[in-house]
């Protein structure tokens, strides 16, 4: 340390650093510091990833349990059960569930909450996994709608999730039938859709089937489409005759719907979303009900109506317009007798050109019930003897004019075929019975009588003995020609003979006559040939003669 | 201490102690040496080369430290599942909580009794009894020093029983592998719980009871 004796003396004047007593900050302090941040950030964590609470509302909590089901998509978890209570009134069940935070967005009105659990039905058996697992609430997000936490949750699976393309429309009927929540839909037997829902209209007159078409087969579906119920089996027995009809085996015992567009004047444009359409109970009904206005009509009628059932048709010229809406007996008080009020239900637009006349059927009816317009019972099948409607033009019908009763216009009635024969039987008989029939007897034994007196008078008896004597005078009148006539005779026929000698010579074949005669006689042969086939003709046709032979 | 005289020597009575003398113990050995006149660096004791010094180093500050790392790991380990068990399908997770309450709810509540002792008692009662002990010493209370100083002898003893549980997930953990029908998987809340019980123990280890004796002496002397 050989150090220059200026720096040591220089550095002796120098003041002594200050000693600061460090406090130096133990290195243990990094342990809670590092669990300080992953308690931190796993609270964080947790508090971040947190997702919105929903509330789901079902009847039942069956195989729910608070904190370990779990809500999941597409078999996803994307939530958990936080808590299960009771609705404040105890009638159902409130679920709380958290879940996932990326979810929010889709938790919507239209968002559907359902639990899962094995579930046997007709159409199969699903959620089998559910009896190990146990029950699961699944969801159905959308992100259509507006955003909610409140939700209702379904009794069972929708048969169609939301990001499933297709279309739903309603159907109005007049009662469930056999269709039930995943009921297929079919088009051509083909499946292309399910029912998803159904609710019974406020008033209770009909149900509300919801179906869903999957893309692409909604663009069968247009404005003119019908619906109708394939499920079950449907036997009629009605003016036609007997009619089943069924649809695959497998709709019969499941139920289902078809639809199809019917062949029609009216072209109808694609069925947007929610399109309501009528079900009709079978296909048979689809023709039937196209046409959707109704009038009624009220005819009576005096003659029994056996045979005529409800849905009888009502036919113009053949051709269905309606059906009979309603039968009834009626025993009118005034003139002590029973009639059959028949209520009509017509289908105007049946009549093509009917839409010209103006809506309310009484001004035109009225002019043709005037012109002869008459309702009319007629047996449709012999064989059922099931009775029809006809309306029909009388025009010898007496005059009539329309009626109205309470809020149903009367159309007058004509008596059926049957009777109208029944009738004229019935006219010929009084007559018949009418026939001075004894009298006539009378005449013709009285003629008898006087014929056989006439036989046995003596004028009869004296003509028969002068016949016998103008016999006798015609042969004494023979004998005397025998005698003097007979040698006159024989003179002749020597004259005869050289005529004959003469003519001979004129007719040898080499004679030009003879040949001109021959041909004369072979024709007068076929004139005769002729005259046997016509008369043969006659014979077997007779009023020929009249009306002249009928062309082959 | 060579008097046959109790545990808690009476109020007043003047013991002799190492520190007092100036002199060191060593933890390990328990040969008492005499520090050098100018320590230069670490002291070592003569005989078995350990470190001595008169108290445990830094004995409060890592107590401290340990144990507020105890306390924030005690919040996440109690909220989180510390196991997540599926059984035929069923998947469920547990906190400590919600296992005890299970096993009460089953009516195995002797078992509801182990868990919850265990898990839930013991960790409360260590991390309370230290924070206690850390307290008095840091303020040098005189309170009960030989009350105090069972208190810690109770803490350094019944803390690692309240491993129990890790022990049991673990084994869990291990054995239950038979995928859909029965597994066990340990979560985060196992983790949080496992922190816990080693770092109250470590804390119990920091901390130098002789401190609690300190106190009385300097007022004494």
């Amino acid at each position: 340390m050989a150090e220059p004796e200026s720096v040591r003396g220089a550095t002796d004047s120098l003041p002594e650093a200050a000693v600061e007593s460090r406090r130096r900050l133990s290195v243990i302090w990094i342990i809670p510091i590092v669990a300080a941040i992953a308690a931190g950030w796993l609270g964080w964590k947790t508090l971040a990833e947190m997702g919105p609470l929903v509330t789901i509302v079902f009847d039942s909590a069956e195989g729910l349990k608070a904190g370990q089901t779990p809500v999941k998509h597409k078999d996803v978890d994307i939530g958990m059960v936080e808590s299960i209570a009771l609705s404040p009134d105890l009638k159902q069940v409130v679920v709380k569930a958290r879940m996932a935070r990326e979810l929010e967005p889709f938790l919507t009105d239209e968002a559907r909450f359902w639990i899962v659990r094995a579930r046997v039905s007709p159409g199969g058996v699903t959620g089998l996994g559910t009896l190990f697992s146990g029950a699961y609430i699944a969801v159905d997000p959308s992100d259509a709608g507006s955003r909610t936490h409140e939700f209702d949750g379904l009794e069972a699976s929708p048969a169609i999730f939301g990001d499933q393309p297709g279309r739903h429309y309603m159907l109005r009927a007049p009662s469930l039938a056999s269709t039930d929540i995943g009921s297929p839909v079919y088009f051509r037997e083909i499946r292309v859709g399910e029912v998803v829902g159904f609710e019974l209209a406020d008033d209770g007159a009909s149900v509300t089937i919801q179906v869903f078409i999957r893309e692409p087969y909604t663009r069968f579906v247009r404005l003119n489409t019908r619906f109708w119920n394939v499920g079950g089996l449907e036997v009629a027995l009605g003016a036609d005759g007997l009619s089943v009809e069924t649809g695959s085996l497998l709709s019969m015992l499941l139920g289902g719907i078809a639809f199809d567009t019917p062949p029609s004047l009216r072209i109808g444009g694609a069925a947007p979303q929610g399109t309501e359409f009528a079900l009709f109970p079978s296909r048979g009904h689809i023709e039937d009900e196209i046409f959707g206005q109704r009038d009624y009509l009220l005819a009576y009628f005096d003659q029994s109506v056996r045979g005529l059932s409800r849905g009888a048709p009502v036919e113009l010229l053949g051709i269905r317009v309606g059906q009979v809406a309603d039968i009834r007996l009626e025993l009118d008080a005034e003139a002590l007798q029973f009639r059959v009020p028949v209520l009509l239900e017509i289908q105007p637009d049946r009549i093509a050109g009917i839409e010209k006349f103006p809506d309310d059927p009484a001004e035109y009816l009225a002019k043709l019930v005037e012109r002869g317009l008459r309702a009319q019972l007629q047996p449709g099948s012999l064989l059922t003897g099931q009775l029809y409607v006809n309306l029909d033009m009388f025009p010898d019908a007496p005059k009539a004019g329309l009626l109205r009763e309470g809020e149903y216009l009367l159309m007058p009635t004509h008596p059926s075929l049957l009777e109208e024969v029944t009738g004229a039987l019935v006219s010929i008989a009084a007559q018949l019975e009418a026939l001075p029939i004894q009298q006539i007897g009378k005449s013709v034994s009285e003629a008898a009588t006087g014929f056989s007196e006439l036989i046995n008078s003596e004028d009869m008896k004296r003509s028969i003995a002068s016949l016998a004597e103008t016999l006798e005078s015609v042969r004494a009148l023979t004998e005397e020609l025998r005698g003097e006539v007979a040698p006159a005779f024989t003179a002749t026929l020597e004259q005869t003979g050289q005529v004959l000698e003469n003519a001979e010579r004129i007719l040898s074949p080499a004679a030009p006559a003879v040949h001109e005669l021959q041909r004369l006689l072979r024709e007068l042969a076929e004139a005769a040939r002729s005259l046997r086939v016509m008369a043969d003709y006659l014979e077997q046709h007779p009023e020929s003669l009249i009306y002249g032979k009928e062309s082959q | 201490m060579s008097s046959p005289a109790p545990c808690a020597p009476a109020m007043g009575t003047k013991i002799p102690t190492a520190r007092a003398a100036g002199l060191l113990n060593c933890h390990v050995c328990g040969l008492l040496s005499r520090p050098p006149a100018a320590p230069a660096g670490a002291l070592r004791c003569p005989r078995c080369a350990a470190r001595v010094r008169t108290r445990r180093a830094d004995s409060l500050v890592r107590a401290w430290a340990l144990l507020i790392a105890a306390l924030l790991c005690y919040l996440p380990a109690n909220l989180l599942p510390i196991m997540t068990s599926t059984s035929l399908g069923v998947t469920q997770s547990d906190t400590i909580l919600s296992g005890v309450r299970y096993l009460l709810v089953e009516g195995m509540w002797p078992l509801a009794l182990i868990v919850f002792v265990a898990s839930i008692c013991i960790p409360v009662l260590k991390i309370t009894v230290l924070s206690l002990l850390l307290v008095s010493v840091s303020m040098r209370w005189q309170w009960r020093p030989a009350d105090r100083s069972r208190m810690y002898r109770i803490v350094d003893l019944v803390g690692r029983w309240s491993m129990v549980d890790i022990f049991v997930v673990s084994v869990l953990v291990a054995i239950v592998r038979m995928g859909n029908f029965a597994a066990v998987h340990a979560e985060a809340g196992a983790f949080f719980f496992a922190a816990v019980v080693v770092l109250t123990m470590l804390a119990a280890m920091s901390f130098d009871p002789r401190l609690i004796w300190d106190a009385t002496e300097e007022r004494d002397g």
